[in-house]
């Protein structure tokens, strides 16, 4: 015993190192989504705070171009609206509900040079914000809400290796994944459509609306590069994201009032 | 020594607020991140032990996983970069050895000594950082050519800091 506790005393270094080690290795893989998500929530109680004060510097730097993108987007909105009007004149027999609502958000805290990265918003569950949410940016899709606390929600964007959604194509309607691998943070990927449909260079993909997260015929990207793989005879399709991460400042949280209700039918089919 | 638990204190928040606040803000092409928080480990008395070095730099690792939500990652690459800090002063070691309570700072051994202490210590850090953030992808050559890019960025960073800090 006394020779053990010598050992132990003579390499104290080399333990005090696999100790710890051990701490990170367990903190790194060994936690599951959920205790994860205590550490990224309690995290950010104070993290969050901090993030939002200095954001708020940036804030007034950026003013301009800021009221710049919110008018376009006010005239991009009001243009749909006069039409919707125009369209519900004609037909007024169709009901005018929609699923969907809008939460407008800040973003406090962002990342777009990792492989697994994170935008942090200034809004939480006590604004209705709840996980597996959608995030839009004003020029397209940004993400999908995966944590929330009180005040602040973690949204995996785009450009995270953990992100994936169901897009089609506006020609064709055929459906794709979108995913992105990496490093380049302008820059998706589309897979699983066959090789016999027609892609052009240019074309826009939009949400599919399948997945109750996001409403469909939002726009994502542009087809920038085809590519085919030869032994499976899909494409490969290289999209260039609207949304400009280095640049997102303000996003809308979209909630669906349906999505418990969808999610209940849909789990009653195992049952 | 209360004096230098303080100086210690205030030189492990700024390196933090430093790092979340400016340098994880900066994006150049997606290859140069720059970890300036690495300073805080660089700049301990040469006399820290091994095992008190490893726990420091586990706090300032674990408090910038906090941040950019990566549990243990920041951590990890911290602790293994004090781990060697002992072996390397040692290789670097002036003939005449160092002095007691000497700091390991550019204002006295000169920046020639500085630069290879610091490059080899930040490119240790960088390795395992970026690997365990690529791990699971097939990113190999790509994170390698970001490991060398991003030690270069933080030892300019950090040897700019020096001068600009510590100037007499």
């Amino acid at each position: 015993m006394r020779s053990l506790i010598q050992f132990i005393i003579k390499y104290n270094a080399a333990f005090v190192f696999v100790l710890l080690q051990i701490l990170c290795i367990v903190l790194i893989f060994g936690f599951n989504d959920y205790h994860r998500s205590i550490f990224i929530n309690s995290g950010n109680k104070i993290t969050g705070k901090i993030n939002d004060k200095w954001q708020g510097v940036f804030d007034y730097v950026s003013l301009r171009e800021e009221n710049q993108s919110l008018r376009e987007e006010n005239a991009l909105l009001n243009n749909e609206l006069q039409q919707r009007r125009a369209y519900q004149h004609d037909f007024n027999y169709f009901s005018n509900y929609s699923p969907f609502w809008y939460v407008p958000a800040k973003i406090t805290n962002i990342s777009i040079n990792k492989i697994k990265n994170y935008i942090t918003i200034d809004v939480g569950t006590t604004d209705g914000v709840k996980n597996e949410m959608a995030l839009m940016g004003p020029e397209g899709v940004a993400g999908i809400i995966f944590r929330t606390s009180e005040n602040y929600a973690v949204a995996i964007p785009i450009i995270n290796t953990d992100f994936l959604l169901s897009v089609k194509l506006a020609h064709s309607k055929y459906f794709g994944s979108l995913s992105w691998q990496g490093p380049d943070h302008r820059y998706a990927f589309v897979s699983d459509i066959p090789g016999y449909v027609e892609v052009q260079k240019g074309d826009s993909i939009f949400t599919s609306g399948y997945s109750a997260i996001f409403p469909s015929d939002l726009p994502v990207g542009i087809v920038d590069k085809i590519e085919i793989d030869k032994s499976t005879s899909f494409y490969n399709l290289k999209i260039k994201l609207f949304t400009n991460f280095a640049k997102l400042r303000h996003v809308y949280v979209i909630g669906n009032k349906d999505k418990d209700e969808i999610k209940t039918l849909e789990a009653s089919l195992n049952d | 020594m209360i004096k230098n638990i303080m100086k210690y204190g205030l030189l492990f928040a700024i390196c933090i607020l430093m790092q979340v606040l400016i340098f994880d803000r900066i994006y150049f092409s997606g290859y140069v991140n720059i970890y300036f928080y690495v300073l805080f480990i660089l700049l301990l008395p040469i006399q820290t032990s091994k095992s008190l070095g490893m726990i420091m730099a586990f706090f300032i690792g674990i408090s910038i996983d906090m941040f950019t939500n990566t549990p243990g990652m920041h951590a990890s690459a911290s602790v293994f970069m004090a781990f060697l800090r002992p072996t390397i002063l040692r290789f670097l070691a002036p003939i005449d050895g160092y002095e007691t309570g000497m700091e390991a700072r550019l204002s006295i051994l000169g920046i020639g000594w500085f630069i290879r202490y610091a490059f080899v210590l930040i490119l240790a850090h960088h390795t395992v950082l970026l690997y365990l953030e690529a791990f699971n992808s097939s990113l190999f050559f790509f994170t390698f050519l970001k490991v060398l890019l991003s030690s270069f960025a933080t030892l300019f960073i950090i040897v700019l800091s020096q001068f600009l800090i510590y100037r007499k």
